[in-house]
C-alpha cells in the first residue's frame, strides 16, 4: 500500500476521508510527512506531484477530492487482574506534532519499528494517557470490540466492560468500532454501550479492501467537525454506518465444524455448551459473548441509535451474479466497466437507480442490488473457523435465470 | 505479633527469631530467603523494639534494597517510622560513610562518582595508549582489570604504588578530577576504617544488628569492610547459598561464605530447604545438576509445588532457528500475539496465558543477545534487555547528540573532545590531549582554542585541515538550526558526520532509512520539531538527560526480559528459556586472552541459578552451529543436558534438522546403489 494507491482506491470506492493507518511506523510516518500537505483543519491531501500518474487510472466518473486522516491501530498485551489482556485500539491525530509526540512516547516503551501493527507490553489505559498527554486532540477508539482475542470486550482476553479497561479515563472514549464481526443491533443488546457512538472501519490491509465498512458524515470537511459529530451524537452530522454482514465471520456462531453442528448462542446454552453430535464442548463464537454480556433481548433498538446499512462488496456481488470467483478477470472487468459508466462503488451499491443498470444490460445485478438494499439475503453464519456464507440468490434461482437468458 | 511469624515455616521462623550473635542462613534457591530477611527486620523493629536506625541491611542491588524497604514497611504497623532504617547496597553505604566521615577528616576530598560514560571514555583513551597492539578494545575487559586490581590490593596496601602502570594512570586521572569509581568507594572506606578507629567504633555502636544478603558473592574488599563494621562479637546475619556463587570473575570469593563458621565459631547455622518457587519437575532436575559439584555445603532442596510441565530440551540447527523458535514459543505461551500467529495456548501444560513480563530468555554471553533481540522484535514481541545500551548510548546517536550539545553549549569540552576523537577522521586521542592541554594553558574552552588556532605548531597540517572541517561543520549546523526543525537538522548532522567520520570506514551502509538507531532518534525529536531547531535543541537535550535518569514511560511496560544468566540472579519468572547450551559456550570455556578464567564448578552453579529462576516452564536450547565473535562455530551439546533426568524432560527437534536428516537418509541408499551396481 502506498499513498498514491490509497488515493486512487478511495475514489474508486467513493470515500472522501480515508485514514492513513500505521503512523507509528517511522518509515511510513516519514512518507506521510513527505507526500501530504495540510488541507482542511486536521485533514491532509496528497501533493499534486505524486498523483499525476495514478490520476490516469481513475475513471472520470469517480474522480473526487480525497482527504487523509492520520491514524494507527496499536496492539497492547499486558496483565491486569492476573489475566493476560490483548487489546487493539485505534488512534487518530489531527496533525503531525500530535502524532509524532505520541510516537516519541511509544518509542520509549517499545518497538514501533516492526512491520505491521505495533505491539506494546503496556496497559491500554496508560496508552490512552500517553495519547492524551501527547495532544488533547488525539482520539482513541477501541477497535473491533468483539473479536475474541484482541479486543476490549473479547471473550478470551478482554474485559467485561469498557470501564474495566480504561477506568477513570473512560470518559475520553466516545466511540467504539463494531468491527467486521459485529453490527449495531448486536451492540444494542448491551445497555452499557449506549453511551458510545458505534463506528465502522474497513480494517483494510490492501487498498482494494478499503470501504468494506465505513462511516457516513454530513458535516464540515474537518477532523474536528467529524469528531464533534461523533462526540455530540449529532444525528444531522453523523448519519450512521455501512456494515459488513457480521455472520460472514469465521466465529460468529458456536459449534463444531467437523461435526457440522452450527448453533446460535441460545441453542448452545440449552445444550449446556456441549456439541449434540460428539458431546464435547463447542467452540464459542462472537455472538455468544454478546449474549453473555447482554441485558436486553435481541431486536431491541435504543432511541438514540444511528442507522446502518449492510453492504456486500461489489466484487462479491459480481462474483455471485456471474458464478465465478471474486478475484476472477471477469469480475474485475465488469467492476471497472460499472465504475466507468455509473460512478464509485458506493454509488453503484447504494444510490444508482436500478433502472440504469437494466438499461445497460445488467438485469441480474440490478435484482441482486435491489435485494441487498432491501436487506433480503440468505445468511448462513460462520462458526468454529468456517466462514459464513451470504448469498443473494438461491442456487435454483440462478439456474433459472441463466436458462432464461438463453 | 503472631501474625508476623505465622506465615513462615519452621526454619524461617527460627531464623527470624535468632537475633543474638552471628547467624548463617543457608538458603537454597526459592526458599524464601528475602522473605525471611524482611520478616527478620520487621521482627527486630516491631517485636524487639530495636530502633530502626540501629539496623543495617546490605543488599546486592539497589532494586533489592527498594523492594526490601517496601516489604518491611508493609509488615510493620502504621505509625512505625522506618525512614532511619538503613537498607542499601554496600556501595551506597560506603558512599554515605565517605561523604560524611571521610570528608570530615579529609581522608577523601569532596568527590563525585564517575559516570559510566566518562569512565568508558577514560579507559578507551588509556587502553589505546597502554595497549596499542590490542585492538579492538573491550572497555569491559579493562574495567574489570582495574576493578580486580583494586579489590585485591584493598587488604594489603594503602598507596597506589602497587598498581600496574595502566591502573595507576587511570587512578591519577580520577584523583585529578576528584572522582571515585565504585570500587574506590569500598576500598577507600576499608582504608578509612583501618586508619581511623574512632569512626569504626562509632559505626559499630550505631549498628547493633547487621544483615548481609548474597553473602556468597562478596569479594575481598567487601568482606574486609563487613568484618570491620561487625567487629569481633557481632549480631551479624549472613544469608546466601554457596550453590549460587557466580561472581568469581569479579573477585567474589565463595570461601568467605564457606569460612563463616571459621570466622565466627559461635555462629548458629540455619538451613532453608523448602522451595516455593518451582515445580517439583524443575527442582528434581536442578538438584541432579548441582549435586555433581564437589565444593558445596551439603543441603537439601525440597519442592513444595507439585509436578509441572516437563522441561523442554530443544535441539536447533543454528542461532537463527533458535531465536525463531524462542519467538514462536513465546507467542504460544501468551496465546498468540496477533491474528496471524494465533494458535492455541499451551493446552498441553494447562497453563493460563502468560504475559510478556512472565517470560525470560537467558544466555551465557551478551553477544548472544543481539540475534535474539532482533528475532523477537521482528515478531513484534516487546523486549527488555537488562544491561543493553539505551538508544542514547549507541555510538552514532551519541555522536549526533554530542554535536547538539556542543551547539547548545560551546563550552562543553567533553562533547567537543568526544566529537573530535570519535567522529573526525585523522584526529586521535593524542591530538585531543594536546588540544585539551593547550586549552587549559589558555584557560579557554576547547572549541574556542581550536577556533583561535594559535600555537598549533605541534599539529600536522592534515590534522589542522581536519580541525578546520570540524569547525565548518559546527558553524554550518548553527546556521541551519535557525532555518530548519530539529528532526531535519539531525538528518543533516548525521550526513555530515558520515561524510567525515570514522564510521564510514567500516564500509557500513550509512543511509538514514537503514539506520534504526537514527530513525529512533528522529522519532524522539518529533515533539521538539514544530519550532526551529535552535529553539528545539535545549528542550530536546533536557528531555534526554531526564531519560538518562530513567524518567520514561517504559517503567510501566511489560516485556520479555533478555538477560545473561548472571543478570537473572535473584529473579524469578513463570517461563524461562536458557539458550546456547553448547560446550564451550555454556559451560563457558574462555579463551586464554579474554581474561575470564572459567571454573567448571562455577559454570555449573551458574546453570543451576538459571534453571531455578523458572517457576513453571523451562526450555533448554542448543544449536548445531552458531555465529559468534566473527566466526561460525560448531560446538557439541552442553554436558549439562545429559544431567537432566529423563523423566523430567521432553525433546523438541528443529523441523529443519529433521528435514535435513531425512534428505540425507534419502540420499544414502542411492549412493549405495551406485556402488553395488
Amino acid at each position: 500500500m502506498n499513498l498514491e494507491n490509497i488515493y486512487k482506491w478511495a475514489q474508486l470506492k467513493g470515500i472522501t476521508v480515508v485514514a492513513t493507518g500505521d503512523f507509528t511506523h517511522p518509515a511510513w510516518f516519514a512518507e506521510l510527512k513527505e507526500k501530504l500537505e495540510p488541507a482542511e483543519p486536521g485533514l491532509f491531501q496528497i501533493k499534486k506531484r505524486y498523483v499525476h500518474e495514478v490520476e490516469k487510472e481513475i475513471p472520470e466518473s469517480c474522480r473526487a477530492p480525497v482527504r487523509f486522516l492520520l491514524s494507527v491501530e496499536i496492539s497492547t498485551i499486558y496483565k491486569k487482574g492476573d489475566r493476560t489482556r490483548k487489546i487493539h485500539t485505534i488512534f487518530l491525530s489531527p496533525d503531525f506534532v500530535s502524532a509524532g509526540t505520541l510516537n516519541a512516547s511509544l518509542q520509549e516503551c517499545g518497538n514501533i519499528k516492526s512491520d505491521g501493527r505495533p505491539i506494546l507490553g503496556m496497559d491500554s489505559k496508560l496508552l490512552l494517557q500517553m495519547a492524551l498527554d501527547a495532544s488533547s486532540d488525539n482520539t482513541c477508539i477501541p477497535a473491533h470490540i468483539w473479536t475474541p482475542h484482541f479486543s476490549v470486550l473479547g471473550a478470551a482476553s478482554g474485559f467485561d466492560s469498557v470501564e474495566e479497561c480504561f477506568e477513570d479515563l473512560t470518559p475520553h472514549i466516545f466511540a467504539l468500532e463494531t468491527g467486521l464481526s459485529s453490527d449495531p443491533p448486536m451492540n444494542w443488546q448491551i445497555s452499557q454501550l449506549d453511551r458510545f457512538v458505534l463506528v465502522s472501519n474497513s480494517d483494510a490491509h490492501s487498498p482494494g479492501k478499503l470501504g468494506r465498512e465505513a462511516n457516513i458524515f454530513d458535516c464540515d470537511l474537518s477532523y474536528f467537525a467529524m469528531m464533534r459529530a461523533l462526540k455530540e451524537k449529532d444525528h444531522r452530522q453523523f448519519l450512521g454506518t455501512l456494515e459488513f454482514f457480521p455472520e460472514e465471520g469465521k466465529y460468529h456462531y458456536d459449534g463444531h465444524r467437523n461435526c457440522n453442528s452450527r448453533m446460535a448462542p441460545e441453542e448452545t446454552l440449552s445444550h449446556n455448551g456441549d456439541c449434540p453430535v460428539c458431546g464435547r464442548k463447542v467452540t464459542v463464537g462472537v455472538m455468544h459473548r454478546v449474549t453473555n454480556l447482554s441485558d436486553r433481548n435481541a431486536g431491541f433498538r435504543p432511541q438514540q441509535a444511528f442507522p446502518f446499512h449492510n453492504l456486500i462488496p461489489l466484487s462479491e456481488v459480481l462474483a455471485e451474479v456471474n458464478s465465478v470467483g471474486a478475484n476472477s478477470k471477469k469480475v474485475s472487468q465488469q467492476y471497472f466497466k460499472l465504475l466507468e459508466k455509473f460512478g464509485s462503488e458506493f454509488y453503484v451499491l447504494r444510490d444508482c437507480p436500478l433502472s440504469d443498470f437494466k438499461q445497460e444490460g445488467f438485469g441480474l445485478l440490478a435484482e441482486a442490488l435491489q435485494r441487498i438494499r432491501e436487506g433480503r439475503v440468505n445468511i448462513s453464519p460462520g462458526y468454529d473457523g468456517a466462514y459464513g456464507i451470504i448469498k443473494v440468490f438461491e442456487p435454483w434461482e440462478k439456474q433459472e435465470n441463466q436458462l432464461s437468458l438463453f | 505479633m503472631t501474625s508476623l511469624l505465622s506465615s513462615l515455616n519452621q526454619s524461617q521462623r527460627t531464623a527470624v527469631q535468632t537475633i543474638e550473635g552471628p547467624l548463617l542462613i543457608i538458603a537454597g534457591a526459592g526458599t524464601g530467603k528475602t522473605r525471611t530477611l524482611v520478616h527478620r527486620l520487621a521482627y527486630l523493629v516491631a517485636e524487639k523494639e530495636i530502633p530502626p536506625e540501629k539496623l543495617l541491611a546490605i543488599t546486592f542491588t539497589t532494586r533489592a534494597a527498594e523492594e526490601m524497604r517496601e516489604r518491611v514497611g508493609g509488615l510493620c504497623q502504621e505509625g512505625i517510622d522506618l525512614s532511619s532504617l538503613w537498607v542499601g547496597t554496600i556501595h551506597a553505604l560506603c558512599y554515605q560513610i565517605l561523604k560524611n566521615e571521610g570528608c570530615a577528616v579529609r581522608f577523601v576530598p569532596d568527590f563525585e562518582i564517575i559516570s559510566p560514560t566518562d569512565q568508558a571514555g577514560i579507559i578507551r583513551i588509556l587502553a589505546k595508549q597502554f595497549f596499542p597492539q590490542q585492538l579492538p578494545i573491550s572497555i569491559k575487559h579493562y574495567a574489570l582489570k582495574i576493578s580486580r586490581e583494586k579489590n585485591e590490593l584493598a587488604g594489603l596496601h594503602t598507596s597506589p604504588a602497587g598498581f600496574s602502570p595502566f591502573c595507576q594512570a587511570y587512578q591519577e586521572i580520577l584523583e585529578r578530577e576528584t572522582l571515585l569509581d565504585f570500587d574506590d568507594l569500598i576500598v577507600k572506606t576499608v582504608l578509612l576504617l583501618k586508619k581511623f578507629p574512632d569512626i569504626t567504633k562509632q559505626l559499630r555502636s550505631r549498628f547493633s544488628h547487621i544483615s548481609v544478603d548474597e553473602y556468597q558473592d562478596i569479594n575481598t574488599a567487601q568482606y574486609l569492610l563487613i568484618r570491620e563494621l561487625a567487629g569481633p562479637a557481632p549480631n551479624l546475619c549472613a544469608v546466601g547459598d554457596a550453590d549460587q556463587a557466580i561472581y568469581a570473575f569479579r573477585g567474589a570469593q565463595v570461601k568467605n561464605f564457606l569460612n563463616f563458621q571459621h570466622d565466627f565459631p559461635q555462629a548458629a547455622i540455619i538451613r532453608l530447604e523448602e522451595n516455593y518457587r518451582s515445580t517439583s519437575t524443575i527442582i528434581t532436575a536442578a538438584r541432579q545438576v548441582i549435586e555433581k559439584n564437589s565444593a558445596r555445603i551439603d543441603k537439601k532442596l525440597i519442592a513444595v509445588k507439585p509436578r509441572g510441565p516437563r522441561i523442554e530440551l530443544c535441539e536447533m540447527l543454528d542461532e537463527r532457528e533458535e531465536a525463531r523458535f524462542v519467538a514462536q514459543e513465546i507467542g504460544r505461551l501468551i496465546g498468540g500475539t496477533s491474528f496471524e500467529t494465533l494458535g492455541p495456548a499451551r493446552d498441553d501444560a494447562g497453563l493460563p496465558a502468560m504475559g510478556f513480563g512472565d517470560i525470560a530468555v537467558l544466555y551465557r554471553l551478551h553477544a548472544q543477545s543481539r540475534y535474539l533481540k532482533k528475532a523477537l522484535e521482528l515478531a513484534g514481541i516487546p523486549v527488555e534487555i537488562g544491561t543493553s545500551l539505551s538508544l542514547y548510548e549507541e555510538p552514532e546517536v551519541e555522536a549526533v547528540i554530542n554535536v547538539l550539545e556542543a551547539m547548545h553549549n560551546p563550552e562543553n569540552d567533553f562533547a567537543v573532545s568526544e566529537i573530535l576523537q570519535n567522529s573526525v577522521k585523522g584526529i586521535g586521542p593524542k591530538t585531543v590531549t594536546l588540544l585539551r592541554n593547550r586549552a587549559q594553558e589558555l584557560n579557554t574552552p576547547l572549541l574556542e582554542t581550536i577556533r583561535l588556532k594559535n600555537n598549533f605548531t605541534k599539529i600536522a597540517a592534515d590534522k589542522c585541515a581536519a580541525l578546520g572541517a570540524f569547525l565548518d561543520m559546527h558553524n554550518e549546523c548553527i546556521e541551519r538550526s535557525s532555518q530548519i526543525p530539529l528532526d531535519q537538522l539531525i538528518k543533516e548532522i548525521y550526513e555530515k558526520l558520515c561524510k567525515q567520520a570514522v564510521q564510514s570506514q567500516e564500509g557500513k551502509n550509512n543511509s538514514i532509512a537503514d539506520n534504526e538507531n537514527l530513525l529512533d532518534l528522529i522519532t524522539a525529536s518529533l515533539p521538539f520539531s514544530p519550532v526551529p531547531a535552535s529553539e528545539g535543541i535545549p528542550l530536546f537535550l533536557n528531555k534526554i538527560s531526564r531519560l538518562r535518569e530513567g524518567e520514561t514511560y517504559s517503567r510501566h511496560r511489560e516485556a520479555v526480559t533478555l538477560l545473561t544468566v548472571h543478570g537473572a540472579k535473584g529473579l524469578e519468572f513463570p517461563a524461562v528459556f536458557i539458550t546456547g547450551l553448547e560446550d564451550g559456550l555454556f559451560p563457558y570455556n574462555a579463551n586464554s586472552d579474554s581474561g575470564e578464567e572459567a571454573d567448571p564448578e562455577e559454570e555449573r552453579r551458574l546453570f543451576y541459578v538459571g534453571m531455578t529462576r523458572a517457576q513453571e516452564k523451562l526450555y533448554l536450547t542448543w544449536a548445531h552451529s552458531r555465529f559468534l565473535f566473527g566466526e561460525r562455530k560448531s560446538l557439541p551439546r552442553s554436558t549439562f543436558i545429559a544431567d537432566i533426568p529423563e523423566e523430567t524432560a521432553c525433546c523438541y527437534i528443529d523441523p529443519v534438522i529433521k528435514k535435513r536428516t531425512q534428505e540425507k537418509q534419502a540420499k544414502k541408499p542411492k549412493q549405495m546403489n551406485l556402488f553395488s551396481d
